[in-house]
């Protein structure tokens, strides 16, 4: 009984997101305050602090506001799931190959890590044609190379 | 120039037909044709950007430098700024970039140029606020962590309202002042900026105003134009032309000697004796810095420059144009620019700790009294 | 009729035409990279051009601004990454109307419409500059602060189902946005001892992540990579059909001309009220808005475009520039000897005149361009997703690297990316989050004037709220805020359906 009881405040996705947003209203206001009487020894008017004492009020309430939609939602039996199946492999790959590529590319310079990021997530994303990923993968590099650092003097790694 | 100029013409013609083409390659996978292109555009490419070559600091500058203005465009710095880049591109050979970045009394700027390799290609160029930022508890900056290029000018102070403002002489708007105290609103750059050391020698004569601190000197005078303020403590060359246009009123000027060019406006001192002694500091003390770690033969060659950019008959103009105090005559060298900005740092630092606006006293820098 | 002589006289001068064509060309390209925007180009075009005459340099960086600002739209179409701010409200209605294979309707509306807009606005700038200026210097900091938070109400209503969710989005990006050294006081505020994070959280970066990141990331979670982004249909779009919405677009280029004159507001404010007034007076679109109605690429297009001409006005008159852009196009003054500010429209009449010329002319090659270019840039879209998405996602790495030479800021566009990618999926719109980042510090910083400045009157509250502009800009906001409150939206719908019984 109980079980059944609790379940939906956890499981509606309005409850879960309004108690994130709650929680970090409060770590705002909480850190403007300290940070106020604590740092800067300023009357409120020229505080920076103020702004985001402000901002926390509003989320404050805002996640209140979500709350309700939450329960309204429970109480009316919606259910608001997505349908669409996420592809986690292919997803998580993506983005750990992100994260490879910008942690290389000031090591091994921009071109070679570009050829080797686009080559990779061409064959992840379902290319084949081997010719055709080599090509690829080295003219873009080179165009975006040059199209930035040629003509728009940005000095890329 | 003209080569670089022609250089990315030619790599944007190339990209143009590049980019054109490509859909062709990708989708009629006309692999022959394509390799050829690549082939053609890596050669054009490589062929435009073949001037490029290990760099040394004695061919500096090899690209364009950047100049920092720690304010927003439109004020006196900013001004003086853009002029000085102007001559200078001429003897450097080199654009000079200028970026605008304003704020918190221009340490954000001034952090920036600090934050960026110390190879000369990211030079600041700044008003007094350097002076006070460790006094305010603004930031840990000072002059000292820069090397002067140059210091170029004194930009006059001077007091102006607005065009239908109650105020019509400097002794108005002083008697006003002491009648309601904190009533009277003044815009200004920022805590430690030229502004707000004048608020305090104010203060130290019992006038006491309301002050809000914009982001710079345009700023300001937007906000006496769209009457938030009733008044500002502005730089001559920033509101020339909102007095030629009338939408101002110059009612004083804060020095001890009246301007050159509008001889019946009165200096504060004028109207309380006892100022005098403060008004002699050049309050908005412009100076081309770079960071004190870039290469001393860099610092040569802009020092050079600059020196032949204050000689240029433009600059001239526009120095007595605005009146303009040339402080690089009295202070020509690198010993004698350190030593102004000792002098002015103790000097201000001092005022303002006295006055009881400062975060941290002087004294924890070895900032010396006056 | 001197004047509007000399103006013409600069359309057959061949040499100022085809400066304003290098510009106009330079502006569609860069304009359309994301991470590329427009300010860049044209600081990049001040240390090309410092060399020419001012006219000609002028010619060249207007036919950048004009042409720029327009095609931050295309890629906002195509591939749902807005090349700037102000183009975040065009991809609402442009990307869903690609999707169903009408890029070419898209493109072609967001061309027309920013030529009404560009052409208006600086029909205004030519004809009544003064006025403006004297209307906008009655904005107060109070103002200025409730105008961007109405901007903020308003996306907060358009872009999601859920009102408070769009609101959420927005408070989270103005959180964002106090991130770093504060403006007023030198502060840092929210670092975490990240030293990085001290210069504060640019806009290129979050924009880029936030939109063009997270849409990679979505459509590789949701699969079916084989399709193409979308099929083109060639419908012919007949021109009649298009200029039903010119009284509209007038409207909403009234808007624009106005926020644009407004120092530091700009485009992303005025296409989302341009969007939300058309949401209000158009009853019937062409499709429900947000799914790819031509009356929000109107309303989006419009608007920012007239802000250019808004813009120039307090450049010109004020010398204090209305955005990043007109900033630098003030520096170009300074380089070439003139001094923009309350004299120069009597001082420099002649340049007043060639910037209205080169204005007009780049309005012309918008139109040219757009028309011509339109198609061919809109096949993009059939390139397979497979083949896109990497592509992309190196563009977005080097756009936001480009901005100010930091690898710190692709490491934010990768946080930015990420976090994106769980609004969507979790239906919070990203768009009011953006608008909140681009607009947070000015919001931030006019707050506190305002108090300062209301704190040394007699009465507190009358001296912050009395005035007339901040009167109506409160009563604006109450009433999208509550008008947008569930409870109150059901019973106004009541309401109407007991009328109607």
């Amino acid at each position: 009984m109980q079980n059944s009881k609790k379940n939906p405040f956890l499981t509606n996705k309005s409850c879960q997101e309004s108690i994130l947003f709650f929680i970090l209203s409060i770590g705002l206001f909480i850190y403007s305050l300290t940070k106020h009487y604590g740092v800067v020894k300023l009357e409120w008017k020229m505080s920076p602090y103020l702004f985001p004492a402000l901002i926390s009020i509003f989320l404050f309430f805002l996640s209140i506001l979500l709350f309700s939609d939450g329960l309204r939602q429970i109480k009316e039996g919606i259910s608001v799931e997505n349908d669409v199946k996420v592809s986690w492999k292919k997803l998580i790959s993506a983005v750990i190959a992100c994260m490879v590529y910008i942690i290389i590319m000031p090591i091994i310079t921009f071109i070679p890590s570009t050829i080797l990021f686009i080559g990779y997530m061409l064959y992840l994303l379902g290319e084949r044609r081997k010719l055709f990923i080599i090509f690829l993968s080295i003219l873009v590099s080179v165009i975006i190379y040059f199209l930035f650092s040629v003509l728009l003097n940005v000095m890329l790694p | 120039m003209k080569t670089m100029v022609f250089n990315k013409v030619t790599t944007i013609l190339i990209m143009l037909i590049t980019i054109l083409k490509m859909e062709d390659l990708i989708m009629k996978k006309k692999l022959v044709l394509s390799l050829v292109l690549v082939l053609v555009l890596i050669l054009g490419l490589t062929g435009c950007s073949g001037n490029s070559s290990p760099s040394d600091a004695t061919k500096y500058p090899e690209k364009p430098i950047t100049m920092i203005i720690p304010y927003s465009a439109g004020g006196t710095t900013d001004l003086v700024g853009r002029q000085l880049a102007i001559h200078m591109e001429k003897s450097l050979g080199q654009t000079i970039t200028v970026v605008n970045q304003g704020g918190a009394s221009g340490s954000i700027g001034a952090k920036t140029v600090l934050d960026s390799d110390s190879d000369g290609y990211t030079v600041l160029f700044t008003a007094e606020s350097l002076g006070t930022q460790r006094t305010m508890g603004l930031s840990e900056m000072s002059y000292a962590d820069f090397s002067p290029i140059i210091v170029t000018a004194n930009d006059p102070k001077v007091i102006v309202v607005n065009k239908s403002s109650k105020y019509n002489t400097l002794q108005e708007l002083v008697d006003d002042m002491k009648a309601n105290p904190g009533k009277v609103k003044m815009s200004y750059t920022g805590p430690g900026g030229s502004g707000h050391v004048q608020a305090l020698i104010y203060n130290k004569f019992d006038l006491d105003m309301a002050m809000t601190a914009y982001t710079g000197g345009s700023d300001c005078i937007v906000a006496v134009l769209g009457d938030q303020v009733d008044f500002t403590n502005s730089n001559f060359s920033t509101v020339r032309g909102y007095i030629e246009s009338g939408d101002l009123k110059l009612i004083g000027v804060s020095a001890n000697e009246r301007l050159a060019n509008y001889p019946d406006v009165p200096t504060f001192s004028e109207i309380i004796p006892e100022s005098k002694e403060y008004m002699d500091i050049a309050f908005t003390p412009l100076s081309l810095l770079v960071d004190k770690d870039v290469p001393a033969d860099v610092q040569k060659i802009l020092k050079e420059s600059t020196n032949s950019a204050v000689k240029e008959a433009d600059w001239l103009d526009f120095v007595s144009e605005n009146s303009l105090d040339a402080l690089y005559e009295k202070y020509p060298d690198e010993e004698s620019a350190r030593k102004f900005y000792s002098d002015w740092e103790s000097v201000v630092s001092w005022l303002i700790f006295d006055a009881g606006a400062a975060t941290n006293s002087p004294e924890k820098f070895n900032i010396k009294r006056p | 009729m001197s004047e509007f002589i000399n103006v013409f006289s600069y359309f057959l001068d061949f040499r100022y035409v085809f400066y304003v064509l290098i510009g106009a060309v330079a502006g569609l390209f860069v304009g359309a990279i994301p991470g590329l925007s427009v300010t860049m180009a044209t600081a990049l075009l001040v240390s090309i051009t410092y060399l020419w005459s001012t006219t000609d340099a002028m010619a060249t960086i207007m036919g950048v601004y004009v042409v720029g600002v327009f095609s931050g739209a295309i890629s906002s179409i195509l591939i749902n990454i807005p090349g700037a701010p102000s183009s975040v409200v065009t991809a609402l209605d442009g990307y869903p109307l690609a999707r169903q294979g009408e890029a070419y309707k898209a493109l072609k509306y967001a061309t027309v419409y920013s030529f009404v807009g560009s052409m208006f606005g600086l029909i205004v700038l030519w004809v009544i500059a003064r006025p403006i200026t004297s209307l906008a210097l009655k904005f107060t900091p109070m103002d200025y602060f409730l105008l961007a938070f109405f901007g903020l109400t308003t996306v907060g209503s358009l872009t999601t189902n859920n009102f408070s969710k769009g609101l959420i989005s927005a408070m989270i990006g103005l959180f964002v946005s106090t991130i770093g050294i504060d403006s007023v006081m030198g502060t840092p505020r929210l670092t975490f001892g990240i030293y990085d994070l001290q210069a504060g959280i640019n806009t290129v970066p979050a924009l880029i992540g936030l939109f063009g990141l997270s849409e990679v990331l979505v459509n590789i979670s949701d699969g079916n990579l084989e399709a193409e982004v979308s099929k083109l249909t060639k419908t012919v779009v007949k021109m009649k059909d298009i200029l039903k919405h010119l009284i509209y677009s007038l409207y909403y280029s009234i808007i624009g001309t106005f926020v644009g004159a407004l120092p530091g507001a700009g485009g992303p404010v005025a296409s989302f009220l341009a969007y939300n007034t058309a949401k209000k007076i158009i009853k019937n679109p062409s499709k429900p808005f947000g799914d790819g109605a031509v009356e929000g690429i109107v309303a989006s297009e419009s608007s920012n475009n007239a802000c250019i001409g808004g813009a120039l006005i307090p450049m010109l008159t004020l010398a204090v520039p209305g955005d990043a852009v007109t900033a630098i196009i003030l520096s170009v003054f300074y380089v070439h000897g003139l001094r923009p500010g309350p004299m120069f429209l009597k001082q420099s009449p002649e340049m007043f005149q060639a910037i209205i010329a080169a204005g007009l002319i780049a309005c012309v090659f918008l139109l040219l361009l757009g028309l011509l270019i339109a198609p061919k840039i809109g096949k993009i879209i059939t390139v397979p997703k497979r083949i896109l998405l990497p592509i992309v996602t190196v563009l977005c790495v080097v756009g936001s690297f480009a901005g100010n030479n930091r690898m710190f800021d692709v490491i934010l566009m990768f946080v930015f990316g990420i976090v994106g990618y769980f609004m969507r999926k979790r239906g919070y719109s990203v768009a009011p989050m953006t608008l909140a980042i681009v607009l947070g510090g000015m919001m931030d910083s006019n707050f506190r004037r305002a108090i300062s400045l209301a704190s040394s009157e007699s009465n507190f509250i009358s001296a912050l709220f009395g005035r007339p502009i901040t009167i109506v800009l409160i009563m604006l906001i109450i009433v999208t805020l509550f008008s947008n409150i569930p409870a109150v939206r059901n019973i106004i719908s009541k309401d109407k359906n007991n009328t109607l019984n």
